[in-house]
């Protein structure tokens, strides 16, 4: 051993590799691993009105309006069908996909108010395709009859006119008048593939059950002793405000009472920030009532604190005069999220409101 | 060659630089913080092997000076190196061994804090429940199957993973990622535009001009949503929002593309072989095995005045696995720990009615403790080491 040194060289960097690899095993710790995990049900997202969480059989005030129930589907899939999710206007949905990669969609749409209205439907799928109009005694002979859910309907067939579209394309379509809706059932896509789908289609057509809906009942609502955000979240809202079913990007909306014709709304959305910050949103709603957008001069005029207690929350009142539509805004930033409460529409409907509006945006618990 | 390495990593020379180097960086870096802000400084000085210079109009990254990771690394590295090289056991060095140990502990616990620890926010109502906690900037994509009447399975996946297909046994089909912007903006035509052509064409004109373009998917509510990426937030308040396509694909086919973002309020939906599927981008969880309930937040005041007293959350801790069902107060100083994890008393709404914890697992937190009180061992262990030889000689004397 040499006398100055307790380590050689060569000790010194074999203890310090030694080292440094114990060290970089903990440093390459992935904590980006895929989680699996159980969750009690209704786990109420934080801000939701306030019929999440709520345990009553009743509903409860502010709660939006229930979707009315649809009917109950069952059917016999074909092979080679894959199933796709329903949307807001189908019931449902099916892909189709070719051997050559051709693609043709399957879907199931009832639509109230058509019944007797055929020459208008054809002639709608084949403007659809870029065919010209039938007349009436044309279109009666193109329809022929199907089963339908062991029912009677009919069926025609239009083929895209292929200087007006890209790809040769065609569509199948069968109809069943029903005391609740008039029921459309679509084969549309390449022409090949729709020809060869066509007897599937039939076959599908005669397997399917409609099930009656059963009476309204009220959306699964969330249990209180989950554990999970039970929150104390409250819309109050004014009595005759009524509460409706919120877009995507909202949490809640209500309709306030009509002024004779006029109407409006209030909405409510949340968001992780600000949004590109007051600015931006100002001149957002003011391009949606038809006014050019501000300047960051013109803010100060147009925006008023909200609220003493919370300095930040600003309130904004704009009206268009030539169109007679108004805005009253609030932005209130809260627990980390921005909160956006908008009552829009026409002026006669906003101007009784604001008071009204402005209180809601104060003493909501949210 | 290896003992000029030796040599180099072993010498006071470099500890004297680097300390150098130390000083200047935490100085500049803090003066960076008031252009910068927090997040964006503590990223660029101290979170980095090298502070870059970007020359206006380029792309180009240039290093011209190091950083905290390097600077810190390198010390570990000089005093542990130069400890193995020169420590000689015997009586008299014990002291400035348990020094230097001490000294070790603490940047390797600064290390170990930055790898392992897990920071998020837990916000509560006043009356509401919590039993998961919510990160700050990371998000993930959970895909939730909703079936069974009364628990949700959730498979959550990080989204630093969110690129190609993604796939895990738990799943029956392939999570593909068609698009993902770390930080997105959304735009939706709004209602009363879209029954009027006119109004609609406007709106999306001015949308294009804007950069948007329309979100291209075959389900859900991205139909009618216009995005654009926007530039990584670098602010300490704001933060980026992340938006992407998502492929739901199976062996028989695709059954949809959605939008998911960290902008919709209410996650996408699927039905795969007779089950029931959600898609949500929200900000990564951390479930608990309890949960909080805010009985009370509490901002006190000097009395006659607004100046603040202090601020305070009275929680009820309920653990149902071992029947756990307290009370506890939660204020400045005093956070709750439990579960090695620390909950601070971080922030509150403006209203104050509601709360905002700060959850911290930091498994090395108890380091620097150790570390201190190793070095004020080493320390009075030299001095009196010293005093006595010293009083000997003079008995002696």
């Amino acid at each position: 051993m040499n006398s100055k040194y307790f380590w050689s060289a060569s000790d010194c960097w074999l203890r310090l590799t030694v080292s440094l690899v114990v060290l970089a095993t903990f440093a390459g710790c992935d904590r980006g691993e895929v989680k699996v995990y159980r969750v009690a049900k209704s786990e109420p997202a934080p801000n939701q009105p306030p019929h999440a969480g709520h345990t009553a059989s009743t509903i409860p005030d502010g709660h939006p309006e229930i979707q009315r129930a649809k009917p109950q589907l069952a059917w016999t899939l074909p092979s080679g069908w894959t199933e796709a999710p329903a949307s807001r206007m189908s019931l449902a949905n099916f892909n189709i996909t070719g051997t050559a990669g051709q693609e043709a969609q399957v879907t199931v749409t009832p639509l109230a108010g058509l019944e007797g209205k055929e020459v208008a439907i054809v002639n709608m799928w084949r403007q659809q395709v870029g065919q010209t109009e039938l007349s009436p005694e044309e279109v009666a002979g193109s329809l022929q009859p199907v089963d339908i859910a062991g029912a009677p309907g009919k069926m025609f067939e239009v083929t895209g006119n292929p200087e007006a579209l890209a790809r040769p394309m065609r569509i199948v379509t069968a109809m069943a008048h029903r005391p609740d809706a008039s029921w459309f059932y679509k084969l549309q896509g390449d022409a090949e593939l729709v020809e060869a789908q066509k007897p599937a289609f039939v076959a599908f057509l005669k397997s399917i059950k409609i099930t009656d809906a059963p009476a309204a009942t009220p959306e699964p609502v969330a249990s209180a002793a989950t554990g999970g955000s039970a929150t104390a979240s409250k819309w109050n809202a004014p009595a005759k405000w009524k509460a409706v079913s919120p877009g995507q990007m909202q949490v809640a909306k209500f309709l306030v009472p009509d002024k004779d014709s006029a109407k409006a709304d209030v909405a409510i959305s949340v968001f992780p920030n600000s949004t590109g910050g007051n600015l931006a949103n100002v001149n957002r709603w003011r391009n949606q009532i038809g006014l050019p957008p501000a300047s960051e001069s013109d803010l100060a005029q147009l925006v008023k604190p909200l609220d003493e207690k919370n300095p930040e929350a600003i309130l904004v009142d704009m009206t268009n005069s030539s169109s007679s539509r108004q805005l009253v805004g609030a932005i209130v930033p809260r627990g980390g999220q921005w909160y956006f409460f908008k009552l829009l529409g026409d002026a006669a409907a906003v101007a009784p409101q604001k008071e009204a509006f402005t209180k809601f945006v104060l003493t909501s618990n949210y | 060659m290896l003992d000029r390495l030796v040599k180099l990593f072993t010498s006071l020379r470099l500890t004297v630089v680097l300390l150098s180097l130390g000083i200047v960086l935490v100085f500049w870096g803090t003066i960076a913080q008031v252009e910068l802000g927090l997040y964006k400084a503590q990223n660029e000085f101290f979170r980095s092997f090298f502070i870059f210079w970007q020359p206006k109009g380029t792309s180009w990254r240039i290093p011209f000076f190091p950083g905290g990771y390097l600077v810190g690394g390198l010390l570990l590295i000089n005093l542990f190196a130069a400890h193995l090289r020169y420590y000689q056991p015997g009586k008299r060095k014990y002291g400035i061994a348990l020094i230097h140990l001490g000294i070790v502990l603490l940047l390797l616990g600064q290390l170990l804090t930055d790898m392992l620890s897990i920071e998020s926010s837990m916000h509560i109502r006043n009356g509401g429940t919590k039993n998961y906690s919510e990160a700050g900037r990371s998000f993930e994509l959970a895909v939730i199957d909703t079936s069974e009447a009364d628990t949700d399975k959730v498979v959550a996946i990080p989204g630093r993973q969110l690129s190609g297909d993604v796939k895990h046994p738990e799943l029956p089909f392939t999570v593909r990622v068609k698009e993902y912007f770390a930080n997105a903006e959304l735009a939706q035509i709004p209602e009363e535009d879209r029954a009027d052509p006119k109004a609609k064409t406007a709106w999306i004109a001015q949308r294009e001009a804007e950069g948007f373009a329309p979100v291209k998917t075959t389900q859900g509510i991205g139909q009618e949503v216009w995005w654009r990426e926007l530039p990584h937030e670098t602010e300490m308040e704001r933060r980026d929002i992340p938006s992407g396509i998502i492929e739901v694909a199976t062996p028989q086919g695709s059954v949809g593309s959605f939008l998911v973002s960290g902008y919709l309020t209410r996650p996408q939906q699927f039905t795969h072989a007779g089950r029931t599927y959600q898609l949500e981008l929200r900000p990564e969880r951390f479930y608990k095995p309890f949960s909080l309930h805010l009985i009370e937040f509490r901002h006190d005041r000097y009395p006659g005045t607004q100046i603040p007293k202090d601020f305070s959350s009275l929680v009820r801790l309920q653990r149902p696995d071992t029947g756990e069902d307290r009370q506890v107060r939660i204020y400045m100083n005093n956070p709750l720990r439990y579960n090695g994890e620390t909950y601070y008393q971080a922030s509150f709404d403006k209203d104050d009615q509601g709360t905002v914890l700060q959850v911290v697992r930091n498994p090395s937190w108890l380091t620097p403790y150790f570390a201190c009180v190793i070095v004020s061992l080493g320390l009075l262990y030299q001095f009196f080491s010293h005093l006595f030889k010293f009083a000997a000689k003079r008995k002696a004397a």
